[in-house]
């Protein structure tokens, strides 16, 4: 039987809600350490890139410090990523939130929601629980419907659909909740703010991303 | 729509007064969010009550203190006058921030704010006061005691303008009463209103949710659960009743 890996690096960026992050984790059962460089980041490690704050301002930090390089080459290396909210939105190549390019480790953009749910009841920012509808990974579907904390203006369009494992509905419009593909997975809502049902998610995904019996 | 529990603090305890004066002393606001966590509260609002007067140290050892336990939003306020106070509140442990006098004597301070931490994590609070002799409402700071002189109305389409993403709508003339929600207020604001809208002030039993409707994205309620005069899952059944959809 393979060893079970528990450390999880928290990639530290200027604002985010690392320490909500860092204790979810640990909650769950990791041990967790706060990083800001990933050269020592190898196969089978494993990274959340947390996210609160503006897209232009975090690819502006991680630009300056050419860790947008060095991120397309630890998804090459196999080291596992999980992007949450705005960590799942640099995942992709550009945003409307500014024009700096985005990581690139999957095809497609981010789009504000103004463009698709503007003057709705629901109003944007879609702050709050939404049911989250779930497909593609066998051992999360039983979450299917479960309510999970959103807290976004911009929702990911990817260029591939079959990444796509997690989609919620406002106003009968698909938003995708959750993307993974290999070693590189992202969800927009927050499991280390949705509660034990969260947590108990989170648990799931990270096996699942980990390959864990 | 969401449920929120609403914790005025001052030195780490929770307070709770009428029309945001005469406050009293509840004990440590650390128990009081845990315990509305495990309730069922969709989200914990701190509104640090001196911050602006003190230091913030004692509201980071809250919030550190709480993030360890309690895995819903924790929304927090009070005395952010600057893009570098509002970067050390996230540092300790909110996931949003509301800002109020600051913003009222700097309206620049809200375009700022969304810059650095984007529209969805930077909330707008309003501590709104009725006008007798017009039908209209006046803005207040510093947890209501100065009237600013600028109109509701106005102040959240200006906020929403430069980037604001959600409003907290406190009526100063019913908090703390429990005897319900300042609708004409409400219905004012919440007619024109593009972003979410939370409302606060004068929550007291379920029957005062019958008036509310679709375009309130959560209700911030503090006396009502902190005297037990009514607990969330209460609250939740009868939104779920009236039809809203609650967290599952």
């Amino acid at each position: 039987m393979k060893q079970e890996n528990n450390l999880v690096h928290i990639f530290k960026t200027g604002i985010s809600n690392h320490l909500s992050v860092e204790h979810a984790f640990r909650k769950i059962g990791y041990k967790t350490i706060d990083i800001e460089k990933l050269d020592s980041l190898g196969k089978g490690d494993i990274v959340i890139l947390p996210g609160v704050g503006n897209y232009k301002n975090i690819m502006n930090q991680l630009q300056e410090k050419k860790l947008d390089h060095e991120f397309k080459r630890i998804a090459k290396n196999d080291v596992k990523i999980l992007g949450i909210c705005l960590g799942m939105q640099i995942l992709f190549e550009s945003s409307e939130e500014g024009d700096e390019k985005g990581l690139g480790l999957f095809e497609g953009h981010v789009s504000n929601l103004d463009n698709k749910l503007i003057k709705t009841e629901n109003k944007t920012p879609n702050i709050g629980w939404r049911s989250v509808l779930f497909k593609n990974i066998d051992s999360i579907e039983k979450y299917n419907k479960n309510s999970f904390y959103f807290v976004h203006q911009y929702e990911v369009v990817p260029k591939d659909n079959t990444i796509v494992f997690a989609t919620i509905n406002i106003e009968d419009k698909e938003i995708i909740a959750g993307v993974g593909r290999d070693n590189v997975y992202g969800v927009q809502f927050h499991p280390e703010k949705s509660g034990e049902k969260g947590l108990d998610f989170l648990s799931t995904l990270m096996n699942e991303i980990l390959g864990n019996e | 729509m969401r449920v929120i529990s609403r914790l005025d603090i001052k030195n780490n305890y929770l307070i709770k007064g009428l029309a945001l004066e005469g406050l009293r002393q509840l004990g440590p606001a650390a128990d009081f969010s845990k315990k509305y966590y495990e309730d069922g509260a969709d989200e914990i609002i701190y509104i640090d009550t001196v911050a602006s007067l003190y230091s913030r140290d004692g509201i980071f050892d809250l919030l550190k203190d709480t993030v360890k336990e309690v895995f819903i939003p924790i929304s927090v306020g009070g005395g952010i006058r600057t893009v570098e106070d509002a970067y050390n509140y996230f540092l300790n442990g909110a996931d949003k921030i509301f800002i109020n006098t600051a913003a009222v004597i700097n309206p620049g301070l809200i375009n700022k704010l969304v810059t650095d931490f984007g529209s969805a994590n930077v909330s707008l609070s309003i501590e709104a006061k009725k006008n007798h002799n017009k039908q209209d409402w006046s803005v207040y700071t510093s947890s209501g005691r100065d009237d600013s002189k600028k109109n509701v109305v106005e102040w959240v389409k200006e906020a929403v303008d430069r980037g604001i993403g959600e409003v907290l709508l406190t009526s100063i003339d019913n908090d703390g009463f429990q005897k319900g929600f300042d609708l004409d207020l409400i219905t004012k604001i919440s007619e024109d209103i593009e972003v979410p809208l939370v409302i606060s002030g004068g929550f007291g039993e379920v029957t005062h949710l019958a008036p509310l409707t679709n375009n309130i994205s959560g209700i911030a309620i503090g006396s009502a659960l902190h005297y037990e005069k009514i607990t969330v899952n209460q609250i939740k059944t009868q939104l779920e009743k009236l039809g809203y959809e609650t967290r599952k």
